[in-house]
């Protein structure tokens, strides 16, 4: 499975790639939404994006809202990783079409635990 | 409008309440504790404790934008912020860390923290993305200071209000 990070910290890409990578998940990073559109456009859809909320250039949501409008990517599944806990912004993100919504700081169980729920765990971790 | 916040709340919306009204003391230590367990080490605490002053004072900072505007400024010395970046990215896995490193980690801490404390107010706020330096912005009149001591350190967090910019 191929997986997206999408944060403008390179510590948080690291660390949320470095957890998908274990699960077997082959991980591309981009620094904002902008240039996860890039990503997209150039044909690498992945089967799960991970997807910070403020960001430069593109924020989170403006890049759900971009690929939620695009028919050719409504397979992607769309995850929030972002320290915005406000329900109002948990509810603004999934209504603009992310799937789920994890929290900022969360540990690598928090992580599986989402994507178990989305039916996106590859590989079977001890 | 939260009836708290409208009470204290001026003709052009802005929010008369001092940063240690709307944010008191054991509720941001309660927040730093727990971001240092889960983001910094299951085994990571930070003591209630004064330190002493850095050597060198390194701080990391966002804003909060809201009918609050304030900062949040987190400060150590700049070999404690090597070493919480050290543990943010895993501490077995990473070799040498570049100034970079440092500073995207130090300021990636801060902004888990400011955005840890905005979901305190009681109104929904913006958070400013995470600036990092050796000279942080002044701080507002209102400043107050969470001391406290990680592995022996003193790490300081300062909250203020910015009435016109950050």
């Amino acid at each position: 499975m191929h997986a997206l990070v999408i944060d403008d910290s390179r510590a948080m890409r690291r660390i949320v790639g470095g957890i998908l990578s274990d699960l077997g998940y082959e991980v591309e990073q981009a620094g904002d939404g902008q240039e996860a559109l890039n990503v997209l456009e150039a044909g690498r859809v992945p089967d799960l994006a991970c997807v910070d909320w403020n960001m430069p250039v593109m924020d989170g949501l403006s890049f759900v809202s971009a690929v939620r409008a695009n028919p050719a990517w409504r397979d992607m599944t769309l995850m929030m990783v972002t320290t915005e806990s406000e329900h109002g912004q948990i509810v603004r993100a999934l209504a603009a079409g992310a799937h789920e919504y994890l929290i900022k700081p969360f540990t690598p169980d928090a992580l599986r635990d989402k994507l178990s729920l989305l039916g996106l765990v590859p590989v079977e971790v001890p | 409008m939260s009836e708290h916040l409208l009470e204290a709340t001026t003709q052009d919306g802005a929010c008369t309440l001092s940063a240690a009204e709307l944010l008191p003391e054991e509720s941001v230590r309660a927040v730093a504790e727990e971001i240092w367990l889960s983001f910094i080490g299951e085994e990571e605490f930070l003591i209630p404790l004064d330190g002493e002053a850095p050597a060198n004072p390194f701080s990391a900072w966002v804003g909060i934008d809201g009918p609050w505007r304030g900062r949040v400024v987190i400060t150590c010395d700049e070999s404690v912020a090597q070493d919480l970046t050290r543990c943010l990215l895993g501490e077995e896995t990473v070799g040498e860390l570049s100034q970079d490193d440092v500073e995207d980690g130090f300021g990636e801490l801060a902004n888990v923290v400011g955005g840890g404390l905005k979901a305190l107010l009681p109104e929904a706020s913006r958070l400013t993305l995470p600036l990092v330096g050796a000279n942080p912005p002044a701080h507002g009149e209102d400043m107050f200071v969470i001391q406290s001591i990680w592995r022996g350190q003193s790490v300081d967090i300062v909250i203020s209000s910015v009435p016109l910019q950050y």
